[in-house]
């Protein structure tokens, strides 16, 4: 499922360019490229750059960069054999280059080294993010046309006064109009959306799908040792005992079912358990009393906050004293509960043994009640060392040298993209070890990729919206990393947007990077002096809170394309706006589809 | 890196030019000089600079009680700073927007601003070359100018003149009408810390949770404080200011206490808007701006004979009572160039939104009488930290944006005035369809810039005061009890 | 109504990697097909619950009702846009098909000696290989055989369509390209929407390849055809339905046939002794011998019947219906539903021949089997009734001709190297490794 999701997502990192194809922007090279990216249909967006090569790297040329954001659903070989095997031989053009000595007189011939050379070269995304863009590019074009057609319509309608104000009439009329047009019988059928997104839409079944994979596999797991041990008793009532080899293996596979089905439902439980105090402690606590919300805000705020004062620092440190162990000791509990239950339930029979209930009961509310005192005095106490803090403990600031600057490629470049989709490539390096960071990188980037496929459906990445596609790829065999990402807006918007609303999700596909000096490719920036990804905290929190670190750090790592290719130029909202009037004028006629006509013809 | 200490607002009032803490409401004329040093007199230039830097009333000179009878502002364009022979440091440069100037190619495509037609800008002009100083005065109203003295041989000048009819009497007190007849600087950030000790009190009993909407950090608009990311403000410097002595604060940095001003000189064509008004009516023209002429809220359910506070008529939202726009349309003027609560997922997190997109607005009115060409206009001062985030962002992602929210046009009053994106639609959302209506280019943009306004210590270092010429400084505007 | 190309998947995780296996695992394995089919067979009624037709009597009965069960059910599978074989009878239909059996009749005058001679020429080159060299039977063997046999499809511009507008005409790489480009548009026909994503994608992309090649040589194909004055739709749409639907299901027959063959050492080993003695009478005997030819065609035949194409059609219900599945009871097909026709277990119906003598088990291998009056049910393979494959005896004809230099060659065994012999590719094989002993 995320595979799926990461294929559409690639890049084509081609190293040793010596740059001997002229690459004008409106030179035949690109002209044949935009060529060929708008014949073959299922290409999105895509952009070709140059990526410098890295100051230990054996060789100084630059890597040629190409990203494709496609289709679902499409292998990235097949992509790759389709634009390459074109008989516009537009991508030859592009790379060819590559063979100082023209390359083999056959056609043919050409487009399998061609692919031979780049299908190595490729890496579909490590994670990313797709916004409305699970619709394909023909889907967002015809029903542009839809709603530009529609709003033509109703304008017209409107002039001759027909429906007044009745909005049902006015609604019915439209949608006869559309449906008595033949160039809308594609919109008769509902908008295609994958599986998460249409069906699969709901929490219920987001919930159902869960619940229902995991008593499917536990019963699965019953059946491996019910069976064989159903055929022994069935044997032995009408035969007699089976070969004693038999019955030892039966006797193993029914253990090692019974084994498995225990602890799978202990870590269910564990889960559930787990889940109810998340809850309980971060939405119904807080949510009950004003004193536990403005704590955790404040709290969040301290963790979170980028500078370094009194209370921040203690926070943190308090997180690693305390709460870092209390996390350890609950996992180590958790383990020891799935995996031998027997320990816990004989240390509670040891130390209850001689108790009565009630003393039982009596003991665990005098630890509440403890629990709840030390809470208290410990608040208090922290505030007032805090304020004792902040007397002597000024805040401060970390200096951050050439803050809001920005290379003039790259102004060029977003001034050339404002009335389309936005588009950065940002190339950093990972930090030392690599194989660590690279594993870290890895492993938080499918938790974002999973979450956008499944969770944040609706064109929003937590809360941030307007991303087309933004995907992240470690390349060099784990020495960089590259994002690119396509969306509306302006960068800087673009990262407070970030900033704000997916913290988490950016701060951990970011912190496990460096900026390492590197010289420049091309018209592209360079990097003069090394720079660290803003500190972070626990591995979520800070980070992207600094803004001018993290802009700056962001901005400095940015490279210019140097061709670009956009399908439909339409942002997030108008493709999500465009599907919601199509369903809903080839829908039912409710009240519901009716406002959302009205909503829609308005501009 | 070594870490640098955050100094106290209230400490550096003394260094803050006064526009940024107040809009000199009680000053009701108002003039602005652009102008540009020509060449080989930049030491006249700075010479005649320092002695009208004794004019500039610093911001704890205004404030609770306290009314000063004229005020200056000075505030220069990139390539003023270059000409006075400010050179920025390796470590510490200005933001690109500001060096790269308002009037830049690259900045028109970025503000959406293409075809320009302007008379002047930052980057360059028509008569004079680049803008390198703007000077803001404000005077009681009818009084004569307080510059008088500008050498034409120094400087090439252009004046924009007061327009006197911009200020009407309203429940008794003047307030600033623009010339399309709209109450204006209604929807002003306050900023957190500096108008503590205004009318803080009553504006928040007045309005209650409401009033944090507005409340906004100042290191959103003045350099080197905490912004609304809880960090301070960058701070660029230039060569010799660490040593000069100059700076108030230790290790403060050249740009401490100053902001950025995005200045644009903006027709109005008045007789479109009548033309507009007489066609629709007013009501009309109302939801095309986004407010009731007279300053009061689009849905206000109350008696509007009865007379409110400017702080109770911008105390509203969206989001929860009007998110289709049928009361404030959605391309509405007011609600694009603040949306308030209305982009985000819920309105705690479109408020934070919005609030890194604020700008402070010190322009007023205009009048332009030539041979040539009489209009009415507004000299558009938009005070901001982050030029990139603020006035950039809101020009080019709101304003100008064509794809605003789900909409298909632009502003309809600042929108773009190029003819072939004429007659431009505007849409006014109802139950059934709403209404949609044409619309003329209302304005045109006739020249713009970006300005740095210093602090006061920054600003002598510029013209070449010495350290302690302070005492000189605050003698020329009298200071009246109120 | 077709579906729009480039749908995202909609079903859940999981779901449509496990119907697809199913669904791959039961083409591959048509002896479980088989099994399956007797017992739908053997109580008739299971079928009709779900729509199936298994008797050879129901089958030919669901086949010859196109107003009831109609071949629009492969329509959703075109994705290379309409094409004969998802249509309902009509004008358009008529207009494709009388194009369609002008330019089969094209093959009657070449067939089998155009087939016969890229064999020959390629016996030559692949006998050159030696022993326990492995080489790929369907990329080095059958895919050319049937290129170079179906020639006259497209006439004169079949070195156009094969090499693109621009490519040149001796590149074989290109043809290669264009062959993979068909198999590829072919293979949805029998996975439709059930397949992967990446299949039916991959299904797509090749369909714009192949349809772009087709439209910027059109006019050669229309000066080839002789047919001047018909729409751009009309020639594309013909020239695209040829040329993916003859040539993949062709050379994946012949795969099927020879992979069945393979499994068979006794009968394999009787024909190439057969041939072995023909050879000794003379270099030219195995072609020209006609008792040999029709021995031969007969074998592929019943190979194929073993290993079909498809062993499952399926079928659209367009109106509320019923059909006589052999039990006590008619079935219901509700209209909106679809239809399952094996035809893989009516082609092993024993009522079909239990009265013919001398009586052979129907389960048994036997070319040379009375089919009495039920010959027409040994094509079932290829379609039954109004819409039976048109160019099915061309296929078995070139398919003999194959077969007939494979008992020439040295004796071929499946290569045991590294990797399994046999490739899938869903639904399809991809690849067959086999070397000589």
């Amino acid at each position: 499922m995320l595979e799926m999701v990461r294929q559409q997502m690639i890049c084509i990192v081609v190293p040793g360019w010596e740059g001997t194809t002229e690459l004008a922007e409106n030179g035949p090279v690109f002209t044949g490229l935009e060529d060929l990216l708008r014949k073959v249909d299922v290409v999105q967006f895509a952009s070709v750059a140059l990526l410098p090569a890295r100051a230990d790297a054996e060789e100084e040329t630059p890597s040629l960069m190409m990203e494709l954001a496609i289709e679902e659903g499409i292998d990235p070989y097949d992509m790759l054999y389709r634009l390459i095997c074109h008989p516009s031989e537009a991508m030859w053009a592009l790379y060819r280059s590559y063979w100082p000595d023209g390359g083999p007189p056959l056609q043919s011939e050409r487009n399998r080294q061609l692919l031979d050379k780049l299908m190595p070269c490729l890496s579909i995304a490590d994670g990313g993010f797709i916004g409305a863009r699970d619709r394909t590019a023909r889907q967002i074009e015809k029903e542009q046309a839809l709603l530009q057609w529609t709003r033509g319509q109703a304008r017209a309608l409107k002039a001759t006064g027909q429906c007044g104000d009745d909005r049902a009439a006015f609604a019915l009329a439209l949608a006869q109009r559309a449906f008595q047009n033949p160039s809308f019988d594609w919109a008769l059928e509902p908008a295609p959306r994958s599986y998460w997104r249409g069906k699969g839409a709901s929490t219920s079944t987001k919930i159902g799908f869960v619940v229902g994979a995991f008593v499917l596999g536990l019963v699965a797991v019953w059946l491996v040792g019910a069976v064989p041990r159903g055929a022994v008793g069935l044997w032995t009532w009408l035969f007699g005992a089976p070969h004693p080899d038999v019955l030892v293996v039966v006797a193993f596979i029914s253990k090692a079912s019974r084994w498995v089905l225990g602890v799978s439902l202990r870590t269910a439980l564990v889960v559930l358990v787990v889940l109810y105090f998340g809850w309980l402690f971060l939405v119904a606590l807080p949510a009950l009393f004003k004193s536990w919300r403005l704590w955790l805000e404040s709290l969040w705020r301290e963790l979170d906050r980028p500078t370094e004062t009194w209370s921040s620092w203690s926070t943190y440190w308090v997180g690693w004293l305390v709460v870092v162990p209390l996390a350890l000791a609950v996992v180590a509990f958790a383990m020891v509960f799935i995996f031998c239950p027997r320990i816990i339930l004989d240390a509670y029979h040891a130390a209850t043994k001689e108790l009565y209930g009630w003393q039982i009961v009596a003991l665990v509310l005098l630890a509440l009640v403890a629990l709840i005192v030390f809470v208290n005095v410990f608040s208090k106490v922290n505030q007032r060392v805090a304020k004792t803090g902040n007397w002597f403990f000024h805040p401060y600031e970390d200096d951050v040298p050439r803050a809001q600057q920005v290379h003039a490629s790259i102004d060029r470049c977003e001034g050339q993209l404002v009335g389309g989709t936005a588009h950065m490539i940002s190339l950093t390096d990972l930090r030392s070890p690599n194989g660590w960071s690279a594993w870290w990188i890895r492993t938080s980037l499918r938790i974002v990729t999973f979450a956008g496929r499944v969770f944040f459906t609706e064109g929003r990445l937590g809360t941030a919206p307007g991303i087309h596609f933004g995907h992240w790829h470690i390349i060099e065999g784990g020495r960089r990393y590259l994002f690119c990402s396509n969306y509306d807006g302006s960068f800087g918007g673009y990262l407070d947007d970030f900033i704000n609303g997916a913290t988490i999700g950016t701060t951990l596909a970011w912190r496990w990077t460096t900026l390492k000096p590197r010289g420049s490719a091309g018209a592209g920036p360079a990097v003069d002096k090394p720079r660290s990804f803003p500190p972070t905290r626990f591995g979520v929190f800070r980070g992207v809170k600094c803004e001018l670190k993290f802009k700056s750090y962001a901005r400095d790592s940015m490279l210019p394309h140097l061709y670009r290719f956009d399908k439909c130029k339409t942002p997030v909202d108008q493709i999500i706006l465009a599907t919601g009037l199509r369903d809903a004028l080839f829908g039912e006629r409710n009240d519901r589809n009716d406002d959302l006509i009205m909503r829609a013809i308005e501009s | 890196m070594k870490a640098q200490e955050a100094p106290h607002l209230r400490d550096q009032l003394k260094d803050i030019q006064g526009m940024l803490r107040s809009g000199y409401g009680w000053l009701q004329s108002s003039r602005f000089w652009l102008l540009s040093i020509r060449d080989g007199h930049e030491d006249a230039a700075r010479a005649w600079l320092a002695a009208k830097s004794g004019l500039v009333v610093s911001a704890a000179r205004i404030g609770k009680g306290k009314r000063v009878e004229n005020a200056v502002a000075i505030a220069f364009s990139y390539a003023g700073l270059t000409k006075l022979g400010c050179r920025e440091t390796e470590a510490h440069p200005f933001p690109t927007p500001f060096r790269s100037g308002m009037g830049s190619k690259l900045r028109e495509q970025l503000l959406r601003d293409t075809p320009r037609d302007w008379r002047w800008s930052d980057v360059d002009g028509a008569d004079c070359g680049p803008v390198h100083v703007l000077i803001a005065e404000w005077t009681p109203k009818g009084a004569g100018p307080l510059i008088t003295d500008i050498d034409e041989k120094v400087f090439c000048v252009i004046k924009i003149e007061n327009d006197p009819c911009s200020f009407h009497d309203i429940g008794g007190e003047e307030k600033l009408r623009e010339a399309f007849g709209f109450r204006d600087g209604l929807a002003q950030p306050v900023i957190r810390g500096l108008k503590q000790d205004d009318d803080v009190g009553k504006d928040r009993d007045e309005i209650g949770p409401l009033y944090d909407d507005r409340l906004v950090s100042p290191g959103e608009f003045i350099l080197g404080y905490r912004n609304e990311y809880n960090e301070l403000t960058y701070c660029p410097n230039v060569e010799g200011w660490t040593q000069s002595g100059h700076a108030k604060y230790p290790g403060g940095r050249f740009a401490l206490n100053g902001s950025y001003l995005a200045v644009r000189q903006i027709k109005q064509n008045v007789k479109a808007f009548d033309a507009f008004r007489d066609a629709y009516g007013q009501e009309v023209c109302n939801k095309v701006m986004g407010r009731q002429d007279n300053g009061l809220p689009l849905g206000w359910k109350y008696d509007p004979n009865n007379p409110i506070s400017d702080s109770q008529a911008d105390a509203f939202r969206f989001r929860v009572e009007d998110a289709n726009g049928f009361v404030c349309p959605r391309g509405a003027h007011i609600r694009r160039v603040n949306p308030r609560d209305s982009l985000g997922t819920d309105v705690e997190s479109s408020i934070t939104s919005t609030k890194l997109h604020r700008l402070l607005r010190r322009g007023r009115p205009y009048l332009e009488e030539s041979k040539d060409d009489t209009h009415n206009g507004i000299f558009f001062i938009a005070c901001n930290a982050d030029l990139e985030r603020q006035f950039e962002f809101i020009h080019q992602r709101w304003v100008r944006n064509p794809g605003f929210g789900t909409l298909h046009a632009d502003d309809p009053i600042a929108g773009t005035d190029d003819p072939t994106a004429l007659p431009k639609t505007f849409s006014m959302p109802g139950l059934a369809s709403g209404q949609e209506v044409s619309l003329a280019a209302f304005t045109k943009t006739l020249g713009g810039g970006y300005f740095f306004l210093p602090g006061i210590a920054a600003l002598k270092f510029i013209v070449g005061l010495p350290v302690d010429a302070k005492e000189t400084i605050a003698e020329p505007a009298k200071v009246a009890a109120v | 109504m077709k579906l729009t190309p480039g749908t995202p998947d909609a079903l859940a995780p999981g779901l449509r990697s496990l119907s697809y296996g199913i669904f791959c695992w039961a083409n591959r394995n048509p002896g479980a097909l088989r099994k399956i089919g007797w017992v739908l067979r053997r109580w008739p009624f299971v079928g009709g619950w779900f729509g199936m037709a298994a008797r050879a009597s129901a089958v030919k009965a669901v086949l010859t009702r196109p107003n009831s069960f109609s071949n629009t059910a492969h329509a959703g599978n075109l994705s290379a846009g309409d094409y004969l074989i998802g249509m309902d009878p009509g004008p358009t239909y008529a207009a494709d098909k009388s194009l369609l059996d002008d330019r089969l009749a094209d093959l009657d005058l070449k067939l089998p000696a155009d087939a016969d001679a890229e064999v020959k020429r390629l016996v030559n080159e692949l006998g050159a290989l030696g022993k326990n060299k492995p080489f790929d039977l369907i990329d080095k063997y059958l895919m050319w055989i049937v290129l170079r046999a179906m020639d006259p499809l497209f006439g004169a511009a079949t070195p156009r369509v094969a090499a693109g507008v621009n490519g040149n005409i001796n590149d074989p790489g290109l043809q290669k390209q264009y062959m993979m480009e068909i198999r590829y548009v072919a293979g949805q026909l029998l996975a439709g929407s059930t397949a992967t994503l990446r299949v039916q994608r991959r299904a797509e992309l090749n369909s714009d390849a192949l349809k772009a090649r087709i439209a910027a040589v059109r006019t050669d194909i229309e000066n080839a055809w002789n047919v001047h004055g018909r729409s751009a739709d009309f020639i594309d749409r013909n020239a695209v339905g040829l040329a993916w639907i003859s040539h993949p299901v062709t050379v994946q027959s012949g795969a099927l046939a020879v992979q069945e063959l393979l499994g068979r050492p006794e009968v394999h080993k009787a024909l190439r002794e057969e041939a072995r003695r023909l050879q000794q009478i003379g270099p030219d005997e195995v072609w020209q011998n006609k008792a040999f030819r029709t021995s031969v065609y007969n074998h592929v035949l019943e190979l194929m019947r073993f290993r079909p194409i498809f062993p499952l059609l399926a079928r659209d219900v367009p109106r509320d219906t019923e059909f006589v599945t052999g039990a006590r009871h008619n079935a219901t097909c509700p209209a909106g539903g679809k239809m399952a026709i094996w035809s893989i277990s009516a082609m092993f119906d024993p009522d079909v021949t239990k009265d013919i003598k001398p009586f052979k088990d129907i389960s048994q291998f036997c070319p040379t089997r009375n089919w009495g009056n039920q010959a027409d049910l040994r094509w079932l393979m290829f379609g039954y009734g109004t819409r039976q494959c048109p160019a099915m005896k061309y296929a078995v004809e070139i398919l003999t001709s194959a077969l007939i230099g494979l008992l020439i060659l040295p004796e071929l065994k499946l290569a045991r190297g590294e990797g399994k012999a046999i490739a899938y590719d869903g639904a399809l094989m991809s690849r067959m490794l086999v070397n000589f002993i």
